[in-house]
């Protein structure tokens, strides 16, 4: 405690430099720390010492999360204040990344906005945020109409503003649309992919299916040319009468490398059509994740995909559990990755199904340069019929001779 | 020589390269190792130096020998093609564990080499130790001097971590001693000093004295008075604050001002405007704790607690100064003697 009125006097004078390694490195290494700190805790080295005090307004790469706030009990208030203060006293030459984590965000509401076309105008790259879809945060237009921002990461947001402007956002690689997001309409996904050329990774999670009327839907014509998309992740759920745009987006998608497809998605997508299933000219990864089996959906799939080498199959447990499953029946043809390319196969949730079964054996009888096949059986399963399953894998693995079937 | 030859003759065969670090020690290193900076790299493909031990390849001052062994166990590590993420990730993991004097000589040194992964992995590693620390703490880790003034630590958003109830115990601890130590100081003094002790005292229990009957004038007397005698002992932080009178959200005066010399200017311009709180806060600059730099509103709320205190306890100080020690319950909504100005506080405040 304080003794007197002064302020306190060091016990000890340290050595003066000799100990203080860390302030000899280099400004450049001192704000390459700094940046990987969040932004609250870079700020308090302002007043660690002379050598620091100039260095926090340097950092470009900016981190706010609400949860550290300065002062929990004033909360929001405190948190808006820290975010202007930050954004005024900054002063590198572009804000490089502006990521924002509002789990409570009150009384930032008005205010996420105008920090969001801030650092717009600061030519950020990296936009992250985080917010709570307990309070409607207006986006602005310039978050979607930006020539610097190259990743763009939202969570917790509302995104019926795409209905007021178009999207142009010519540098955007990096786009993840996180799982608790709401578009009015899903035909803003559309819209939202054509403004965004070169993307290159796509993470679409939010299953949120909106009340969306129909006649809000495509009132545009949108050409979707994703040619540098590479990787996608999909968990999106498409209402009845969106299933233009469904198809419109899930063609796009033909240029991946890899693609993972949620059961929301796979379960949309079932019914589609051989004909409207692009042909997956780049595709390596297969990732597809069912509630009930669409093996048809499935066994398409394969025919378009000449060139897989990586199968992944989930089955969500619990999901549709009583829905009723359909029989894996054998295409026509082989697919042609399977005889040629088709490496690694994984199965998981193996329930010991028949057409589980049926499905594994044709893989195991037609994939001809298979070199790892590995099965998760379900937990749930009692011992006896974990014991049975194995039993009839290693059958069909003799049988077919194939590689060494991995469990776990 | 051909390669099966030399294989023959000597299957352990590798190239060296001679190295001087800055004490003039010079050692031969694996060629592999070595190359893997790009520092080192470049000398030997430009300059063809490193081949023996007279050319050897003098290396930045900042490279010791215990560090450059250590550089050269990293670099021995991951020169090697075949190894997976995760074993890369657990080595580095290991290979980082050591005392934060070693670990700024490295970060110091990889950079002199141009060794950006390990620069990289250094700096993680550095960041670590910095978060979730006090800058007390940090200053003690790293043996940073404390050379900065205590004006220009009360620099905003910098406190951001204390913890308030510890704070508003001291400041309240420090509080009533120099009441105390002044009381005794005055009693010794001339009797017509008398009625401004007592006032001094007075601002602290006047809402239990009943204050209701109190106007606002003589509490801006007694503020008036209160400052006047602050001069006496006040810093230059007071000149400051007294000239500033206008009610000014702390953000906009610091951007009006251009610096933030006078965000103590404004939060004192923010106490003045708030009828109920008699605290000057230009106490708050003499008090014990100068690293008490809260944001405004925080101040304001905490002096706001100190008077609810004041309110509630309707004894002598002694037995305050025992009650206050137990430390209670402060959210309790204070008994408002002063009703419009403890509400207006309220709601003003809760607009922010």
């Amino acid at each position: 405690m304080a003794e007197s009125s002064e302020p306190p006097l060091p016990r000890r004078r340290p050595p003066p430099s000799d100990e203080d390694r860390i302030s000899h490195l280099p400004d450049v290494l001192l704000l390459q720390i700094l940046s990987l700190l969040p932004t609250k805790q870079a700020v308090i080295t302002g007043i660690l010492s002379k050598r620091w005090r100039p260095l926090w307004p340097a950092v470009s790469l900016l981190d706010f999360d609400d949860e550290c706030s300065p002062e929990p009990r004033h909360g929001d208030a405190g948190f808006a204040e820290f975010v202007y203060s930050v954004l005024l006293l900054q002063d590198a030459p572009t804000i490089e990344r502006f990521r924002l984590r509002c789990r409570s965000p009150n009384s930032c509401v008005g205010h996420i906005p105008t920090w969001l076309c801030h650092v717009t105008r600061r030519r950020v790259e990296h936009v992250e945020l985080s917010l709570s879809l307990s309070r409607y945060v207006a986006l602005p237009r310039q978050l979607f109409n930006c020539d610097t921002i190259s990743v763009m990461k939202l969570n917790g947001v509302y995104f019926n503003v795409l209905a007021l402007f178009s999207v142009r956002l010519p540098l955007l690689r990096v786009l993840h649309v996180g799982d608790r997001v709401l578009f009015g309409c899903h035909d803003y996904v559309v819209k939202l992919l054509a403004g965004c050329p070169m993307l290159e990774d796509l993470v679409l999670e939010s299953t949120y299916v909106d009340a969306c009327g129909t006649d809000l839907c495509f009132d545009g014509n949108f050409l979707l040319n994703l040619n540098h998309l590479s990787r996608a992740k999909i968990g999106f759920s498409w209402k009845e009468g969106c299933l233009k745009s469904m198809l419109l987006v899930f063609q796009a998608l033909c240029n991946v490398r890899c693609l993972s497809l949620s059961h929301n998605t796979v379960e949309c997508l079932k019914d589609t059509s051989a004909s409207d299933i692009p042909v997956f000219d780049n595709l390596i990864q297969l990732e597809i994740s069912f509630g009930n089996y669409s093996w048809d959906l499935l066994a398409n799939l394969l025919q378009r995909s000449h060139k897989l080498e990586v199968l992944r199959i989930y089955k969500e447990p619990q999901k549709y559990a009583k829905g009723q499953e359909f029989r894996w029946n054998h295409p026509p043809l082989v697919p042609e990755c399977l005889l040629l390319h088709l490496k690694t196969f994984c199965f998981k949730e193996y329930q010991g199904m028949e057409t589980e079964l049926d499905f594994v054996g044709y893989i195991m009888q037609n994939a001809r340069v298979l070199e790892a096949i590995t099965i998760h059986i379900s937990i749930s399963l009692r011992s006896e019929e974990k014991l049975q399953i194995r039993r009839h894998l290693s059958i069909l693995q003799r049988n077919y001779e194939t590689c060494q079937i991995v469990f776990h | 020589m051909s390669d099966a030859a030399m294989e023959v003759m000597k299957p352990e065969m590798k190239s060296y390269i001679w190295l001087q670090t800055a004490d003039g020690s010079i050692q031969q290193v694996e060629e592999e190792a070595a190359m893997f900076c790009p520092m080192i790299c470049q000398e030997v493909l430009q300059t063809g130096m490193g081949s023996s031990k007279a050319y050897a390849i003098s290396l930045p001052q900042r490279v010791n020998p215990a560090i450059l062994g250590l550089i050269l166990d990293y670099c021995r590590f991951h020169q090697v093609q075949g190894r997976s993420n995760k074993e890369r990730k657990t080595f580095d993991e290991k290979f980082i564990r050591m005392d934060t004097k070693k670990l700024c000589e490295l970060t110091s040194a990889a950079d002199s080499l141009q060794l950006k992964p390990l620069v990289d992995l250094t700096s993680r590693a550095l960041a670590r130790i910095i978060e979730g620390k006090t800058p007390e703490e940090i200053r003690e880790t790293f043996h940073l001097p404390d050379d900065l003034t205590e004006e220009e630590k009360l620099e905003p958003l910098r406190n951001i971590t204390d913890d308030p109830r510890i704070r508003l115990l001291n400041r309240l601890y420090a509080r009533k001693r120099k009441e105390l130590k002044e009381r005794k100081k005055l009693k010794d003094v001339e009797v017509e000093e008398e009625p401004k002790d007592e006032r001094s005292v007075e601002d602290l229990l006047s809402f239990i004295n009943g204050a209701d009957g109190d106007t606002k004038e003589t509490r801006a007397n007694k503020n008036k008075k209160k400052n006047r005698r602050r001069k006496d002992h006040a810093k230059d932080l007071s000149q400051n604050a007294n000239e500033n009178d206008k009610e000014l959200n702390p953000l906009t005066s610091a951007y009006h001002n251009g610096n933030f010399d006078n965000a103590s200017a404004s939060q004192h311009s923010m106490m003045q405007n708030l009828p109920a709180v008699n605290f000057s806060p230009k106490f708050e600059f003499i008090d014990g704790d100068m690293d008490d730099d809260l944001d405004p509103a925080m101040k304001e709320e905490l002096d706001r607690e100190v008077e609810d205190f004041a309110r509630r306890l309707n004894s002598d100080w002694p037995e305050r100064m025992q009650i206050l020690s137990l430390g209670q319950d402060r959210r309790l909504v204070p008994i408002s003697m002063n009703s419009s100005g403890s509400t207006h506080m309220y709601t003003s405040f809760d607009q922010r």
